[in-house]
């Protein structure tokens, strides 16, 4: 699925998911776009830390503006749409706008939620950063979790202790069968995870804690895992499948949209 | 672990894996600092800190922490106190598990990434320097068998007498050796080329804490100054003991990122001004009826490694060369060496094209998750200098803690 042009004018449908890209970067014209009470949390960040908090708030809040904008009548799409942004496209929408937006905690815990105007919009969100890139995801209805990571080897013990049995033989298998590096695959199935934990996807997982007990099991192709991992950067290519989410409290099923490259893998999980 | 464990103890030890795991310094890594917010410590490296803990206190999937209690070092400190401080003690085999397996190896195909900007290397390429205190948690063995070999013999001064020259020594693993050689008796040759500056600070440092060195300016690439650079050894010593041939330049970088000037400069230094210089030294350690060369190689010069198709290549051309000079100067009582370690802890290391992964992909592929200490090759190039060493000669002698047997 190519990506689509970073063009708020291109009114098309409005997808129930959509995705957004953004390299964190210190802009203080980003920054004026953030509320008052998104400020005062910026503040009390470190400041290598508040590119990335900015990025994320303006990712989303132009997903929801884009939504806005587009024609209800449409119809929804049932996968993900993904949407490279860059400072320019950012322009589409003027501060003010941006700052009627906000998206602030949950006040009982939990994932990030989207105010406009001061009230509370049932459209879900969720953020996630990673060395140089942070993505945003907004869903009218659908749950929805999403996550990016850089696919590293990481220690022994991590694997080990993060991942079921099932899993492990998972990963084995497939890079038995693709050539896929074990180090990616392992980062995938911890993407999972964790757009699991972010969605809510299941009750089975608070924190990443609880992550030995959840088992991810993606219905995909080999092919198609070898097909991501072969992608030369994340939000070119999508690829789509279901996945089987086991946890203390049962077993669901999503479906997931990944987009990557060898070295860094962006994961959404949906109940489309 | 036991329940008698009391909290300090256990936020000490959280923090030291924390510092293992992140490879932040302890002192920064503040008990009440937000993990993700202060710290940015994002959650998979927290995933990581957390198997780790696992595994230490040997806790159960089902042993509940509280999320809320996984934001600080403090936080997860106190969680584990109030769990281990209400759990059942396991089974002797369920509190202490024999290690398992890894789930797999890396495969050969290594994890790819853009094109990183092309850092010039200078010194050996693979094996730098490690500063003082090295940024990963294996410091204090290192250290501690630094200390258990330097205690027993600087001052003893078995090098007393002796002129060594170690080329490409202003920094890095060239300026570790000279100093050991220095602490161990030697008068030391210091040169340095690109880094002159610390080349002088070098010497300095020899010199005020009691050792004798000198500072000789010069590229091991240009036999001009090569030619000079002797010259004034033979003229301040009249000949020379031991010669460890450390200037190194090249290019790390993808092989379609190479150009011919890349080779050239990385086969000048590294091969035609190793065969320069270690003739003249040959020549001046004739005069004193012998002595020892060691050249620097890296086990990467034989499998496939990020960005050192070139260095590799040029490092296996330093090899062969080593093992034609032992048998050419052997007549003369000269051996010739090579050792071939591991990557260095480093300034130059952490240069590296996408360093944070290449080091924590090499350090678990080693058998002791710990890359090289420079004294690590300082200790090793030591024994071979010494006088009792004499049937090495010609050996290619690798220092990587299993990497090249478990795979990069």
């Amino acid at each position: 699925m190519p990506i689509e042009t970073p063009s708020y004018r291109a009114s098309g449908a409005a997808a129930r998911c959509a995705v957004a890209l953004l390299e964190p970067r210190r802009e203080p014209a980003w920054a004026a776009c953030l509320s008052a009470r998104e400020q005062v949390r910026l503040g009390r960040l470190a400041p290598a830390r508040q590119p990335r908090y900015i990025a994320g708030r303006l990712a989303a809040k132009h997903l929801f503006l884009r939504r806005l904008g587009a024609d209800g009548a449409c119809a929804p799409r049932a996968q993900p749409v993904f949407h490279a942004l860059t400072p320019d496209a950012l322009h589409a929408f003027s501060p003010w706008m941006y700052r009627l937006a906000e998206i602030l905690p949950a006040a009982a815990g939990g994932g990030p939620r989207l105010y406009w105007c001061g009230v509370l919009r049932p459209e879900r969100v969720s953020l996630a950063h990673t060395e140089g890139l942070t993505c945003a995801s907004l869903a009218a209805g659908p749950a929805l979790g999403l996550d990016v990571e850089q696919a590293v080897p990481r220690r022994d013990a991590f694997y080990r202790g993060t991942f079921t049995e099932g899993e492990r033989r998972w990963v084995a298998r497939s890079a038995w069968a693709t050539g896929v590096p074990f180090a990616w695959l392992y980062t995938f199935l911890w993407t999972l995870k964790e757009a699991v934990l972010k969605g809510r996807l299941t009750g089975g997982a608070r924190s990443v804690w609880d992550f030995p007990r959840i088992e991810t099991r993606p219905l995909a192709d080999p092919c198609a895992m070898a097909a991501a991992y072969r992608g030369v950067r994340v939000g070119e290519a999508v690829h789509a499948f279901g996945v089987e989410v086991c946890g203390p409290q049962g077993t669901a099923r999503v479906a997931a949209a990944v987009t990557a490259s060898h070295h860094r893998i962006l994961t959404v999980l949906h109940t489309s | 672990m036991t329940s008698g464990t009391t909290i300090d103890t256990l936020l000490a030890d959280v923090r030291q894996i924390f510092a293992e795991v992140t490879r932040y310094p302890a002192e920064i890594l503040d008990a009440g600092a937000h993990l993700e917010e202060d710290l940015g410590i994002d959650s998979v490296k927290l995933g990581e800190v957390l198997s780790v803990l696992r595994e230490r206190y040997a806790l159960p999937e089902a042993a509940a922490l509280a999320p809320e209690q996984l934001q600080t070092i403090g936080g997860i400190a106190e969680a584990l106190h109030a769990y281990l401080s209400t759990a059942t003690p396991a089974p002797a085999s369920e509190a202490a598990p024999a290690p398992e397996a890894p789930p797999a190896p890396t495969p050969a195909a290594p994890l790819t990434s853009p094109p990183p900007p092309l850092p010039a290397v200078q010194g050996d390429g693979y094996a730098e320097a490690a500063p003082v205190l090295p940024a990963n948690g294996h410091a204090s063995a290192a250290n501690g068998a630094a200390q258990s070999f330097a205690a027993l013999v600087p001052e003893q001064k078995p090098f007393a007498g002796k002129v060594a020259f170690v080329s490409g020594s202003g920094r890095g693993l060239g300026k570790d050796i000279a100093e050991y050689l220095a602490d161990l008796g030697a008068a030391v040759v210091v040169n340095s080329f690109h880094s002159r500056q610390r080349g002088i600070e070098t010497a300095g440092a020899i010199r005020a804490r009691g050792g004798e060195a000198l500072h000789l300016w010069g590229s091991m690439a240009n036999p001009e100054h090569v030619d000079a650079v002797f010259a004034e050894i033979e003229a301040r010593y009249g000949g020379l003991d031991f010669f460890v041939s450390n200037a190194s330049n090249g290019m790390l970088a993808r092989l379609e990122d190479l150009t011919a000037e890349h080779w050239e400069k990385a086969f000048r230094t590294n091969v035609v001004g190793l065969h320069q210089a270690a003739v003249h030294a040959m020549r001046l350690m004739r005069k004193r009826g012998g002595g020892k060369i060691i050249t620097l190689s890296s086990p990467a010069a034989h499998g496939y490694v990020d960005y050192f198709g070139c260095m590799g290549a040029v490092k296996a051309a330093v090899e062969s060369l080593t093992r034609s000079m032992a048998i050419e100067f052997a007549p003369y009582n000269i051996q010739v060496n090579c050792v071939s370690p591991g990557p260095v802890y480093g300034e130059l290391l952490n240069k590296w094209p996408d360093s944070e992964r290449l080091i924590t992909q090499w350090e678990d592929n080693t058998a002791y998750e710990r890359l090289c200490e420079a004294r690590d090759v300082s200790h090793f190039i030591a024994y071979l200098l010494s006088e009792p060493v004499k049937l090495f000669t010609g050996s290619v002698l690798v220092m990587d803690g299993g990497i090249s047997s478990q795979g990069w």
